[in-house]
């Protein structure tokens, strides 16, 4: 019976929470942001800042926190081993469809009325690094290459980038017991690699990246309670402005870009329908703070302060002992949330 | 029945290679005269390809697979590594001479009559940093390779770094060279750093294969600009009549043709300013899709077809406009009736001295499909033969877009320029059809002379030739030697030479010399024919070794 148990334990554990790591993924992805009408005489500014916020993709590092210390129970650690390597491929699919109302108000009358309609399709392919510095010190690089199929006024077509490369560590502090949630704090900079927002025509979609640097610092918890295993997280984003800028916007040149920082926070749980296959459901929510945008002439505008959610719902499938495949589909909840998205991951070093 | 055909043949094999050789030559004469091809593809991509006029589809060398045929990779059954060096260097060239009764609207004498080009350095582009200021002789580039076979697999891997399609122009060590005024400098560039491949092979006689080249594709567009049009001929002309040395008192309440001063007097052979565009895509894949079958030791027979793309470059572009124009519209806006003629044409307000922003320009890369067979008459002889088809119809025309409104093309609204935040350069290329022959000499056991002839007919029909890429018909030689150790090392060494010219007469060229009245930006060398030319001459290593 105790066999019996302990089988079905890790098994939970083992499939249940690589499936995390995908909807860590999909969470992470999560304030890639759609705007929904607004009216606005600085709506090419808010664009333009939504452009900016949104750009997450290939930021794993939750989702693969969130893997290391679920199918890693059996070990002191949850994290990879010293000296050991694990490469994973994830491939994303994020749709935003979007309608932005343009109007301008001059002496009470209406000057300026359009409906712009934006729509992209995003694929990114993403491999991952993972390396154990230390049994309880992992350190993470992630590069995503991003496809993209945008349609708008002035652009319709495929474009291709590299992402925003990423670096990080995960550290455990305490090794693992019976009775604590496996805590692990993680740290990760994401460099400004991806084609930026600012650096094209705006409105045209073509970014593949964020256009500055950013930080991040999160904490995950997770318990393990046979068949399933929940688990949540909390993190913090810190964005280096994106200086030196010369891009035509509303008529005005933007010259700098002040990101806000944002809070994320994301709960959720893993049930073990059997030996192979388990699912997950989790929800993440981003808020951020004003991004700031410099003209020029000298004047400053703030967007306004967005929040998104996205709901997530996975399926891991065990295909060998070491080889987990996942997929996911994230509905986006409120205005600033990517209309939905799919992903599939799996490990490379079979 | 069937063993007593195949005795038959073999019987007959000597008589039947002969006739397919034979049949293989009186093709390639046959069509040698009316072969076509463009100049910037397949010029950096394989040592041994490129002493064999890149017939080598059926045949294809080791790692060099991943490009021109994805299922030759299967041959290759060990790890092996593949290091390459390229030079190349392309030398376009052309002389300018006014035909009798030269006229741009009463003017008379280009100053450009009777000069040529001068020198021309290479110049490459740079992934991250961008094309340098320096420039080189000739333009060096390297690439690498590996290949990976796990024993009694059918599977092989690799992949490879390689330039499939360069140009790189740069004439700016002359500020006076008369080429400067259609692409002072141009890089095209297509740089594939990675290129994952799987190979398979099938059965003992058929290999497919399929290869990723990921790519960066660079694009740079230095030029200077002048208009050599009727309309502002004949305005120069009234401008002289009108104000004279001094000027025109009543001027200001006409048009404000001498409003501009000296300097605002319109002259078609002058400068107008400069245009400047430095863009990228940083990735941009593509698809290769190989299969290979080798019947018999003495023939086989390949194909791939590489997929295009349409990459979207973005980057930054600047105008700067010289006081000629921007005098002149600051002289008309400061008169009487000025400001309404200038608004009849759509000209701006104001022309700023230089103006600056973000581009973005859909660049096709076209599909290209080769097949070809190679024929072993003799065990140490080995004939190649390629057919080429590139789609180059895609570039019909080049649109750049821009972030703002600009004003010196806002000045050729009246010429039909609709839209001053895009230029529309009209390409109409054509998509011809040419084929590449190689021949392969064993000498003993460890050594090969290698020749190639490849005639490439021009992408670019003479109604749309300009300098910024002179590619006229083209017939590139190239001559190869290889060494073969037993244990597998390989040493290849190529050399090829390529000359082609072209001669375009007044009005020839819609891109370069028509007289047209709407053909203000494309027509720097209006009325004037034009003669010219191209040299390319190449040289590569290579040595590949297992590992």
């Amino acid at each position: 019976m105790m066999t019996a148990i302990s089988t079905r334990s890790r098994a939970a554990s083992g499939l249940v929470l690589a499936l995390l790591l995908h909807t860590g993924l999909s969470l992470a992805q999560s304030s890639t942001a759609a705007s929904t009408p607004s009216t606005s005489s600085a709506s090419a500014d808010a664009e333009a800042a939504r452009q900016a916020l949104a750009k997450k993709d290939g930021d794993v590092d939750q989702a693969a926190l969130l893997k290391a210390t679920l199918t890693a129970t059996d070990k002191q650690y949850s994290l990879i081993k010293k000296g050991s390597l694990a490469l994973t491929y994830d491939l994303n699919y994020a749709y935003i469809g979007s309608q932005l109302i343009d109007a301008r108000f001059a002496d009470n009358s209406l000057t300026l009325f359009s409906i712009q309609n934006t729509r992209s399709h995003t694929i990114t392919n993403t491999v991952s690094t993972d390396y154990g510095l230390l049994d309880n010190l992992t350190g993470n690089v992630t590069i995503p290459l991003v496809s993209k199929y945008s349609q708008s006024e002035s652009f319709s077509g495929l474009s291709n980038g590299i992402g925003d490369l990423s670096m990080g560590v995960r550290w455990q502090p305490l090794a693992q017991s019976r009775d604590l949630p496996a805590l692990t704090a993680s740290s990760t900079l994401r460099v400004a690699t991806g084609r930026s927002p600012f650096k094209t025509i705006s409105n045209q979609g073509l970014a593949t990246g964020s256009g500055y640097n950013s930080i991040t610092f999160g904490a995950n918890a997770s318990k393990v309670m046979d068949p399933v295993a929940v688990f949540g997280s909390v993190s913090v984003t810190l964005g280096q402005a994106a200086t030196g800028l010369d891009q035509t916007v509303n008529g005005g040149t933007l010259v700098k870009m002040s990101p806000g920082a944002s809070l994320s926070f994301g709960m959720g749980f893993a049930y073990a329908l059997s030996y192979k296959v388990s699912t997950t459901m989790s929800f993440q929510e981003t808020v951020s703070a004003r991004s700031h945008l410099y003209l020029a002439d000298g004047k400053m505008s703030a967007t306004a302060p967005q929040t998104s959610g996205i709901l997530s719902f996975g399926l891991g499938v065990r295909a060998s002992p070491k080889t987990t495949m996942n997929v996911s589909v994230g509905v986006g909840l409120g205005p600033d949330a990517p209309s939905f998205t799919l992903g599939f991951n799996m490990p490379l070093n079979l | 029945m069937l063993p007593q055909l195949q005795k038959d043949w073999r019987r007959r094999a000597p008589a039947a290679r002969l006739c397919a050789l034979g049949a293989v030559a009186s093709l390639g004469l046959g069509l040698a005269s009316s072969s076509h091809a463009a100049l910037t593809e397949n010029l950096g991509v394989s040592v041994v390809g490129m002493a064999l006029g890149n017939a080598v589809t059926a045949d294809p060398p080791g790692l060099d697979s991943i490009h021109f045929n994805p299922a030759g990779l299967a041959r290759i059954k060990t790890n092996r590594r593949q290091d390459a060096l390229f030079g190349a260097s392309i030398k376009p060239y052309a002389s300018f001479h006014q035909p009798d009764g030269f006229d741009i609207g009463g003017w008379k004498e280009d100053p450009l009559n009777g000069t040529k080009t001068g020198p021309v350095r290479q110049s490459i582009y740079l992934p991250i940093y961008g094309s340098p200021t320096w420039s080189l002789p000739a333009a060096f580039a390297a690439g690498l390779g590996l290949a990976f076979h796990e024993p009694e697999s059918k599977w092989t891997f690799g992949t490879a770094t390689y330039v499939p399609q360069a140009v790189g122009i740069d004439r700016t060590k002359d500020p006076n060279d008369p080429g400067r005024f259609d692409g002072r400098k141009v890089v095209i560039q297509r740089l594939v750093y990675l290129s994952p491949t799987a190979a398979y092979q099938l059965t003992d006689t058929l290999s497919l294969g399929v290869s990723v080249p990921i790519a960066h594709q660079g694009f740079m567009l230095n030029t200077e600009m002048r208009m050599p049009n009727e309309l502002l001929g004949i305005i120069g002309k009234l401008q002289d009549a009108w104000c004279g040395d001094s000027g025109n008192p009543i001027d200001v309440l006409a048009f404000g043709l001498c409003g501009g001063g000296k300097e605002g007097r319109l002259r078609p052979f002058n400068s107008v300013g400069s245009m400047n565009f430095d863009m990228t895509a940083p990735m941009d894949p593509t698809i290769n899709v190989g299969v290979l079958w080798e019947p018999k030791e003495w023939f086989a027979a390949g194909a791939v077809y590489q997929f295009g793309s349409s990459s979207t470059l973005t980057g930054r572009y600047t105008f700067n406009a010289n006081p000629m124009l921007r005098k002149f519209v600051d002289g008309m806006y400061a008169s009487l009736l000025g400001p309404i003629m200038a608004a009849t044409f759509a000209m701006p307000s104001s022309i700023p001295e230089s103006q600056s922003g973000n581009a973005t320009l859909v660049l096709p890369f076209p599909e290209h499909i080769q097949a070809g067979i190679k024929i072993k008459p003799l065990s140490f002889l080995q004939f190649n033969v390629d057919v080429n088809w590139t789609n180059w119809a895609r570039w019909d025309k080049m649109t750049f877009q821009f972030d703002k409104q600009i004003s010196l093309l806002q000045m050729a609204r009246l010429f039909g320029q609709g839209d001053a935040s895009k230029l529309i350069i009209p390409r109409g290329y054509k998509s011809p059809l040419h084929f590449g022959y190689g021949v392969d000499l064993s000498v003993g056991k460890h050594f090969h002379v290698r020749g190639g002839y490849e005639p490439r007919r021009s992408s670019v029909p003479s109604s749309a030739m300009d300098l910024i890429a002179p590619l006229p018909d083209l017939k590139v030689y190239s001559a190869g030697v290889g060494y073969q150790s037993d244990k597998g090392l390989r040493i290849d060494a190529t050399v090829a030479y390529a000359h082609g010219r072209f001669n375009l007469p007044a009005n020839t060229s819609c891109n370069l010399n028509c007289t047209n009245f709407s053909n203000v930006i494309y027509n720097p060398y209006a009325g004037l024919d034009v003669n010219g030319g191209i040299y390319i001459r190449y040289g590569g290593i290579s040595f590949s070794h297992p590992f």
